[in-house]
């Protein structure tokens, strides 16, 4: 590892369309010097995902993202062996290339961010979608950003060298740099202990006592799709998105507006041409209702809610 | 390039391990390093920060690390005062060239306007000067009092803020995760299902066979054919270790099982077994036992030895169970959430005695309970 630090410093209000509070910039810096990865947890809606592209964007470095599925095995972020190719070409005797595994070894996403050794920014995306053992399976590899590939034949580690640049043990170049490994959770499913361990945590919070940073990460992304909205509209939208999520609260929704809902919501508020002032948070119509609720018992329960306080 | 940093955070990292947080040596490596870095310089509250971003990956850890720095006695302001004095003196002096690389004076020291200029030391002994300097102030304003010691103090000499100190979070006996993990250990490995998986072998033999290939042979996939019955007791005396059986149901689709179920009963398994805790749904207890033939028993149960009573007929009746259960699953072990100690003179202690193994509800017990159900005696 070189001594000076690869990646400038992260301030979190560079990148168009994001926001990060100081406090996570803070903790992002800390995962960037110290060289490891960087958990982001979080309610739905809060920029978990976003954040690493902010990151990619302002410090003007590539993002690689790969997104879990539930049937992701570690060994898939890495490298991929494809089995039938090699089958399929055995069937021709002229063909001698499949007399070796090499030429069927592809490295995926994961893998070539540790060959390559550049400044970027890797996002494993929804970590808790997959199989329980899969943190378990990427810990080793996160930690050392080395692996070996388990289904090419030691002896042809020379050959594949040769042919395809690296080896059985695939790590970085001589002086290499560590990308930014960003993970992002649900909290779907409970993470190993060891893992949590490894990583640097972050949680997003809907920034809902700062109205000020609300209104800020609507303008920058109303800014990026380039369209002008005033100032009133913004922040009388962000004042009663507050009030709806406390009163969602008080009767426990499932799924909060956050920050992705309030600037889809400005939008529509700005295309149907209403004023902030006009919207009540006692009487939302259903366009307002789709905007904000994601789960059908929770715009049944503020409705109910909203009726009884008008005697209705 | 030496280090001359003070053992800043010892006590709180020594605090975190009394408490059993699993923090390693790397993790206090990794601090030192922030450290150096120049992170959690200022104040008290950026390196509680730093701490939290560290080593506190729960509530329950970020709390511990936030009443750490809460007791922690306020530093003596006058000498806190002189020793800023010095340091921004003396880091005015860096910044004429003589300081070595990479320790940089940390970020967000205000320099204090009445120091009045110092007689310039030679380097070395500035440096010296600047070393200690700084180990005092960190004793002064991080680790004060405690540095040095680690085992947790009973401190109630300050009234402690309600709603921080008292916050009772319910904590899991154990997690769904390692639960899941458990159930992972039972296995029963058999091909069956659908052809779906390459048998590179046989594909092999066939192309030498008929020297050529029409099709790839392929076989069932390997999978756990491993199935376990549960029966747990829900009955008013099993209250406490209601979150515990939610839990358990909760975790055993993640175990990849052949087959599982939860029945549950009220203080014995007698004709009647029940789907939900609620004791709801019933069903006849031999056709469940029967429709589990070969499948691995585990019953859940304090046997009595919550209340302390000994119900002699109860003992019976439930050896008499056992038996019958016994026919259809050969492999069966009861887990009994009341420590071992409790079982003496009440009914759990007879059936105890009986052959079915009874076990203590605790991360070493459950292990050696899957090993009896994999067959383990």
């Amino acid at each position: 590892m070189p001594d000076t630090p690869p990646y400038t410093e992260f301030s979190g209000n560079r990148a168009t369309g994001y926001v990060a509070a100081p406090h996570t910039a803070t903790i992002i810096n800390l995962a960037i010097r110290l060289g490891r990865p960087l958990l982001v947890e979080g309610e739905a809606g809060c920029g978990k995902t976003r954040l690493a592209s902010a990151i990619a964007e302002e410090l003007g470095i590539d993002l690689t993202v790969m997104t879990v599925k539930s049937t992701s095995q570690a060994r898939d972020l890495l490298y991929r062996f494809d089995a039938l190719r090699r089958l399929q070409d055995a069937q021709d005797p002229a063909n001698r290339s499949a007399r070796q595994v090499h030429p069927y070894i592809d490295l995926e996403p994961l893998g070539h961010a540790i060959r390559e050794g550049r400044p970027q920014v890797v996002l494993i995306d929804e970590v808790d979608k997959a199989d329980i053992d899969f943190p378990n399976d990427l810990l080793d590899v996160l930690d050392r950003f080395e692996f070996d590939i388990e289904d090419l034949p030691r002896t042809e580690d020379d050959a594949c060298r040769q042919a395809r640049g690296f080896g059985r043990h695939v790590t970085g170049p001589e002086g290499g740099v560590r990308p930014i490994v960003l993970i992002t959770s649900n909290r779907e499913k409970q993470l190993p202990e060891p893992f949590l361990r490894r990583c640097l945590y972050v949680q997003l919070d809907f920034p809902a006592d700062q109205p000020g940073m609300l209104a800020d990460i609507v303008r920058k992304n109303l800014d990026a799709r380039s369209e002008q909205i005033s100032d009133e509209l913004i922040t009388g939208a962000v004042e009663r998105l507050c009030r709806i999520r406390e009163r969602g609260r008080e009767l426990g929704m499932q799924k909060l507006p956050a920050t992705s809902e309030l600037v889809d919501w400005v939008r529509v508020l700005h295309w149907q041409g209403r004023k902030a002032e006009a919207v009540s948070v006692d009487s939302l119509d259903a366009v307002d209702q789709a905007v904000l609720f994601k789960v059908r018992q929770d715009i049944e329960r503020y409705r109910a809610r909203t009726d009884d306080e008008a005697g209705r | 390039m030496s280090h001359t940093l003070p053992p800043l955070l010892l006590g709180l990292f020594r605090e975190l391990k009394a408490h059993g947080v699993p923090v390693g040596v790397r993790d206090y490596l990794d601090g030192i390093e922030a450290l150096r870095l120049g992170f959690g310089h200022g104040d008290r509250a950026a390196l509680r920060d730093l701490a939290v971003a560290l080593w506190g990956r729960s509530d329950e850890e970020r709390r511990l690390i936030s009443r750490w720095f809460d007791v922690l006695p306020a530093p003596d302001g006058a000498l806190t005062d002189a020793i800023h004095a010095s340091l921004s003196a003396l880091d005015t002096h860096d910044s004429d060239g003589t300081s070595p690389s990479g320790t940089a004076p940390p970020p967000g020291r205000g320099s204090s306007s009445g120091a009045a200029p110092p007689v310039r030391p030679p380097p070395v002994e500035a440096d010296a000067q600047a070393a200690e300097a700084r180990a005092a102030m960190a004793r002064v304003a991080f680790a004060a009092a405690r540095e040095g010691s680690g085992l947790p103090i009973p401190r109630l000499a300050t009234t402690p803020q309600i709603g921080e100190d008292y916050v009772l979070i319910p904590q899991p006996l154990v997690s769904p995760r390692d639960l899941a993990v458990l159930w992972r250990r039972y296995r029963r490995s058999t091909r069956h299902g659908p052809r779906t998986e390459l048998d590179l072998a046989a594909t092999l033999r066939e192309r030498c066979r008929r020297g050529l290939l029409c099709q790839p042979v392929c076989r069932p996939r390997r999978s756990n054919s491993a199935r376990l019955l549960i029966l747990a007791d829900a009955s008013p005396s099993m209250d406490p270790w209601r979150p515990f059986l939610a839990t358990l149901a909760e975790s055993l689709p993640l175990g990849r099982l052949g087959q599982a179920e939860v029945h549950y009963f009220n203080n014995l398994p007698r004709r009647q077994l029940f789907a939900t805790p609620g004791l709801a749904k019933a069903a006849e207890r031999d056709e469940i036992l029967r429709r589990h033939a070969g499948a691995g028993l585990l019953v859940v149960s304090d046997a009595g030895s919550a209340r302390g009573v000994l119900n002699r007929r109860r003992a019976l009746q439930t050896a008499t169970f056992l038996e019958d259960a016994r026919k259809f699953c050969p492999t069966a072990v009861w887990l009994n959430p009341m420590p071992r100690s409790r079982w003496a003179g009440t009914t759990a202690g007879l059936i105890a005695d009986g052959p079915v193994r009874m076990l203590p509800l605790d991360a070493a017990h459950l292990l050696r309970a899957i090993d009896i159900l994999r067959g383990n005696k």
